[in-house]
């Protein structure tokens, strides 16, 4: 740690803002796994194919030329509109199954999209990048990448409305009811399917920003472009606390800074095992804190 | 004049398991009935049966309108509301957020409802944005009942709201519920362990015992009669 404290301010900054753009990635996947298995019980590990799909429907727009302003919304929309159809046809009918059992089926909707993708899209496909995406602006002594600082800026501010709407509309207050109580939330005459759907299109929406912010610095996109990302932000849940979506924010947030921190701080030789190092430090704070950071067990927080 | 509620041979099953096996029972408008029994007897499953959670078959009727088919979002709209056993209100909303959940089916006319119940839960309208969680028992349980009545309900089903209440909290939620009816014309199904209370409040009670209806009458013929104590082992005195 001496070897971060130790650097000199500008590479801090930098350091700080990378921490913070790989964190927002991290937090939003997060956040849409967090939100469904708070409102319905189900860990999703086919969200990282809405991720994916976001990537795909980004490339294909850019090959046929349709300007960024367009390409940015339905970029957004897709992944939303993927969230929908997946409740619909994969998960309503398991409406009330076991833990394990969705679990299983998300499994199966990971691996059908994963085997689609692999025959319509084939290999790798590489995005057409804008040359703003390189932009950097001078701060005094620092040299900050503009997209990363619109990516955590836009991370925010898609943070602030989000708990507006879990706080002030009848819908968001719902949700936040039914993760605590579905049954009675029905009792109280708001339906599952409502609920259910909002939720879904909410973790599609969040997760085609996150396609927006990880693919514009990847480049490219692939068939298992998705496991990864899904993976951090499984393991970013766990770290905040299962069911809270504070926590999903919290915990995408620290894996950034955890990542980013090692890659700066290990010698050269370890850098190969920076994800090894990273979950020594995830065992590390659930061993000190089983409950993750932001601790209650149940509820939308 | 037709009973408001009337549910004739009723089957409540958990999977396998029958709770409620031919169940009769009705409710008129304006009344107050209670529904005895020991522990197991069915009597929350049978609250859970006509609010649409638990699985069930024979025949509820609302108004003459057959409602066991519907689903627990659709009866609430047909005018029936159930405060759960646990008072189960929202741990991390707050009062005023329980509140708007509970009137989620009639927007329309919610605000004035809330100050209504607001004025007959005066406990609540000070905690209103304090989370569920940091309510005591007894408020809890008043913000139960009153997120039930913000949908304005015909029909109230209350699962053993004084459980765990102190006596005297318990003296007021029965006087409460007397006073539902005489104010606002709420008709009620209660299921109380609280047997002598609840004879005292009460129109007419139902007593269970292993899923049937054992014993039915007014507060007086169920009070005369020795052998109903038999029937409600849970009897407290």
């Amino acid at each position: 740690m001496m070897a971060v404290i130790a650097v000199t301010g500008p590479y801090l900054v930098q350091q700080a803002i990378n921490a913070l753009s790989l964190g927002s990635t991290y937090a939003l996947l997060a956040l849409g796994l967090a939100m469904l298995f708070s409102i319905m019980g189900l860990i999703n590990f086919a969200h990282g194919e809405l991720l994916v799909i976001g990537g795909y429907v980004m490339w294909a727009l850019l090959e046929h030329g349709v300007p960024w302003p367009a390409v940015i919304p339905l970029t957004l929309l897709a992944p939303a509109l993927a969230a929908i159809a997946m409740e619909r046809i994969a998960f309503r009918p398991l409406r009330g199954a076991s833990l394990v059992t969705l679990l299983i089926a998300s499994f199966a909707v990971s691996l059908l999209l994963q085997t689609v993708f692999q025959i319509f899209a084939g290999t790798d496909k590489g995005i057409e990048l804008p040359s703003w995406v390189d932009d950097v602006v001078d701060v005094g002594p620092y040299t900050i990448s503009v997209l990363k600082i619109v990516m955590t800026g836009l991370t925010l501010l898609t943070l602030l409305l989000l708990t507006l709407f879990l706080k002030r509309t009848l819908l968001g207050i719902a949700m936040r009811a039914a993760a605590e109580d579905f049954e009675v939330t029905r009792l109280m005459g708001v339906r599952a399917n409502a609920v259910v759907i909002a939720a879904f299109a909410l973790s599609g929406l969040l997760a085609g920003l996150a396609s927006l912010f990880y693919f514009t610095q990847s480049g490219s996109v692939g068939p298992f472009d998705g496991t990864e990302p899904v993976v951090k932000a499984f393991i970013a849940v766990v770290i905040g606390g299962l069911g809270s979506l504070t926590g999903a924010v919290v915990g995408g947030f620290a894996l950034g800074i955890t990542e980013v921190v090692l890659d700066a701080a290990l010698p050269a030789g370890a850098q190969p095992f920076g994800t090894a190092f990273a979950l020594l430090v995830v065992i590390a704070i659930l061993l000190l804190r089983p409950q993750g950071l932001v601790g209650r067990p149940v509820g939308l927080t | 004049m037709a009973p408001l509620l009337e549910v004739r041979r009723l089957i409540a099953r958990y999977g396998p398991i029958t709770a409620v096996r031919e169940a009769d029972l009705a409710v008129n408008e304006g009344e107050i009935v209670a529904l005895l029994g020991a522990n197991g007897a069915g009597k929350t499953s049978t609250l859970g049966a006509i609010s649409g959670l638990v699985a069930r078959s024979g025949e509820i009727r609302l108004d003459g309108r057959e409602i066991s088919k519907l689903r627990p979002e659709q009866i609430v709209r047909r005018g029936v509301s159930l405060t759960p056993e646990g008072r189960r209100v929202f741990a991390g909303l707050t009062v005023a957020e329980n509140l708007a959940i509970g009137g989620a089916v009639r927007r329309a006319g919610a605000g004035e409802q809330r100050e209504r119940l607001l004025e007959l839960f005066p406990v609540l309208a000070q905690r209103l944005h304090a989370p569920a969680r940091t309510l005591s028992g007894g408020e809890q349980q008043q913000l139960a009942i009153a997120r039930s009545l913000m949908s304005r309900p015909r029909l109230l089903l209350l699962d053993e709201p004084t459980l765990g209440l102190a006596p005297k909290l318990v003296a007021l939620v029965f006087e409460l519920i007397g006073r539902l009816r005489a104010e606002e014309g709420v008709t009620v199904l209660l299921v109380e362990q609280n047997v002598h209370r609840a004879l005292d409040l009460c129109d007419r009670a139902y007593v269970m015992r292993t899923g049937r209806i054992e014993v039915e009458g007014t507060p007086d013929e169920l009070r005369r009669t020795t052998r109903i104590e038999d029937a409600y082992l849970g009897i407290v005195a």
